[in-house]
């Protein structure tokens, strides 16, 4: 049998990424690292110039920084969704959950929590844009008789549904979607914890655990989840050796 | 102060009252004696002039004979002359007669009471003399009941102003231990007690101050968090142009090297922002710890059960209810349990037992492993291993928050490192104790997968 991570929905290998940033460290590098990764990317270093950029549909995405020296990055967002619906992801230095729900609803599609690497940004604009791009499609994950159903948040192994919480759905979401990987624990926390590169490592293992639980499997003995001490954990089809 | 304030009132009012009535007391015994004796007086003249009315027309013991007839109600008369008595007792204070028979009237103290001598002339008729006498029972007839009334209004006006005193003082000090215990709860770091101004005008006005100082203390705090989360927050942004800087550089050791110290800092600066972000103490959260427990073991026995660790537990039966919020408790046991499984090898025993004083809950955590290097673990920054060493920093500072404490050494159960929190409990009886615990889910969801080690008493 043939089984393959196959997510519905059409992102292009390339993106148009404007990066509205006034810090001049940040706007150069992170203009070079998803530039490295083959995206095409505009920097504007102002809220003014960066909103009038994004009003003229030439990109697919806008990472929008939110403290802007000439108008406030909220302000900004308004500005951008009175008139485009341009996906915007935020990257904001607060993670505070009243901030958080602030900027999404003003419109924002996703934010990410400085500091952050380019790998995080980049996977969080490819769900941006799977999200906005696919309109009502139903998006499913499959890897081998492992099936993710990201709008009903269903897990089903072999036909069998899988009694998953929250964050070990998200866990195994985010790890079929990078089958074949390595993810860092790092990553895990990034991604699927939101936290920016802090907290507890041993709270991605707890949870792993449960997950290798629930899919009927141990860390002597892996089937999905493969364990790489000190580098991470990667998701991969059993049926393919 | 309050009792001082009562006992002060007594004794002046006692004094005062003792001070009218004394004078009192004896004016109304002299008053009695001397109504008794004008009476008296007034008796004997009134027998005086009936004699002289009737003896003209009669012979004096005609006369006698009417006036035997009369009584006096405190006046005993008796009539004599040179040769006898000729109508009542006879009297035996020679003395005093004789000197009324010289002519002259008077009153004299005598055997039994008081009398009053009126000797009297009439024609024809040798010379008389009538005396009145009033015994002493009489002299103080009604001064004992008099005496007994106004001693009791005296203990009266006692009763009354010491009552008084009580409810002054009690204004008084009710708003002072008010404002004691609220003095005492900002010192242990509630910095939500207020006051309620009340009492005398300067006690009303040290309320309103104290209520000052803490709206000051507390926005004291606060900026001085805001300042820390704030600076913490633009860390942030250097941050991220240094993490995407360094993951430019080639792969290599040195590339994880830079990007594992930048992983280190950034997590120090959310700690900086979790501690600012914690809110203020307040009084009145609480939490089941034993539930708490419970679900941590669970939560953490598929990672044990993985790395070939037994978890086992020593706990009541019955919830114990700590003055710590659902939320650092969970975080509390979460920091010990994963700073035990860092740092020992894989197929170390935990040991957890709860045990309750009158005052405490003590939760200890012991493990078989290697124990901890030196007893600097506790203090910031210091692991002991590899990590920020922020765990049990954390753990520490949560206990302390609440007058709880950490300790540790050996372990009792297991030999190797043993960690025990001591936390405040919340009595049975306070109000608090009354309202259900918040926060916490009436029960907790059952994680599939777990044997008893979450539910028995004892068990491994």
């Amino acid at each position: 049998m043939i089984a393959r991570t196959r997510i519905e929905g059409n992102v292009p290998p390339m993106v148009a990424v404007l990066v509205i940033e006034d810090d001049l460290r940040i706007r150069s590098s992170l203009a070079d690292r998803l530039a490295e990764r083959g995206h095409d990317v505009e920097t504007a270093d102002r809220a003014m110039p960066g909103v009038e950029l994004a009003m003229s549909g030439r990109f697919d995405v806008v990472v929008l920084d939110l403290g802007l020296p000439d108008v406030d990055g909220d302000d900004a967002l308004r500005m951008i969704r009175s008139v485009s619906d341009v996906p915007v992801v935020i990257a904001t230095a607060r993670d505070d959950e009243s901030s958080v729900i602030g900027l999404l609803d003003a419109g924002a599609d996703d934010y990410v929590v400085k500091p952050y690497s380019a790998d995080h940004l980049e996977a969080r604009i490819r769900a941006v844009l799977r999200r906005t791009g696919q309109g009502d499609a139903p998006r499913t994950i499959s890897v081998g008789e492992l099936k993710i159903d990201l709008d009903a948040h269903l897990a089903t192994l072999a036909g069998d549904p899988l009694d998953l919480t929250a964050r070990e759905f998200e866990l195994l979401a985010y790890l079929a979607e990078h089958e074949g990987k390595v993810v860092s624990k790092r990553e895990l926390l990034a991604e699927v914890w939101r936290q920016p590169y802090g907290g507890a490592d041993k709270t991605v293992d707890v949870h792993l655990s449960w997950l290798r639980k629930k899919l009927g499997e141990t860390a002597a003995e892996p089937r999905y989840l493969h364990t790489r001490r000190g580098v991470g954990i990667r998701l991969v089809d059993p049926s393919l050796g | 102060m309050r009792r001082r304030l009562v006992v002060v009132s007594a004794a002046v009012t006692a004094m005062v009252a003792v001070a009218f009535l004394a004078p009192l007391f004896v004016m109304v015994h002299d008053l009695a004696r001397d109504r008794v004796i004008n009476r008296a007086e007034r008796d004997v003249e009134e027998v005086a002039r009936v004699l002289t009315l009737l003896v003209p027309n009669r012979t004096l013991d005609e006369a006698v004979e009417v006036i035997g007839e009369v009584s006096f109600p405190t006046t005993t008369v008796s009539i004599s002359t040179a040769e006898g008595t000729v109508l009542g007792p006879a009297p035996d204070d020679d003395e005093e007669l004789w000197r009324a028979f010289a002519g002259t009237s008077f009153r004299a103290t005598v055997t039994g009471g008081e009398a009053v001598y009126v000797p009297l002339e009439l024609p024809e008729t040798p010379t008389l003399v009538i005396r009145g006498f009033v015994s002493s029972e009489d002299l103080t007839a009604g001064v004992a009941s008099s005496w007994l009334t106004l001693g009791g209004l005296g203990l009266l006006l006692t009763a009354i102003a010491t009552l008084v005193a009580d409810r002054l003082g009690r204004s008084i000090v009710r708003p002072v231990m008010s404002l004691s215990e609220s003095t005492v709860a900002l010192g242990e770091g509630d910095l939500s007690v207020r006051v309620d101004p009340d009492g005398p005008p300067e006690i009303r006005e040290v309320g309103v101050q104290f209520n000052r100082l803490a709206e000051r203390i507390t926005a004291l705090l606060q900026s001085e968090r805001e300042n820390a989360a704030d600076l913490s927050h633009r860390l942030r942004t250097p941050l991220t142009a240094m993490r995407l800087d360094a993951e430019a550089l080639p792969q290599g050791e040195a590339r994880e090297k830079v990007l594992d110290d930048l992983a280190e800092l950034e997590r120090m600066v959310s700690f900086v922002i979790e501690e600012a972000r914690r809110p203020i103490k307040t009084r009145d959260e609480m939490v089941d710890v034993l539930a708490v427990v419970r679900q941590r073991i669970a939560f953490w026995g598929a990672l044990a059960d993985e790395q070939g660790r037994t978890i086992t537990s020593e706990l009541p039966t019955s919830q114990m209810l700590v003055r710590l919020g659902p939320r650092d408790t969970e975080a509390l046991i979460d920091a010990v349990l994963e700073n035990a499984f860092a740092h020992t090898p894989d197929g170390t025993r935990i040991h957890i037992a709860l045990e309750e004083t009158a005052t405490r809950a003590i939760l200890r955590f012991e493990d078989d492993g290697p124990g901890f290097p030196d007893d600097q673990v506790l203090e910031r920054g210091r692991s002991g291993g590899s990590g920020t060493g922020l765990g049990l920093d954390i753990v520490r500072r949560t206990a302390e928050l609440v007058d709880g404490r950490v300790d540790i050494g050996d372990g009792r159960t297991l030999e190797g490192a043993a960690v025990v929190v001591t936390l405040p409990r919340v009595r049975s009886g306070s109000s608090v104790a009354n309202q259900p615990p918040r926060g916490l889910p009436q029960s907790w969801p059952p994680i599939p997968g777990m044997g008893q080690a979450a539910s028995s008493s004892s068990e491994s």
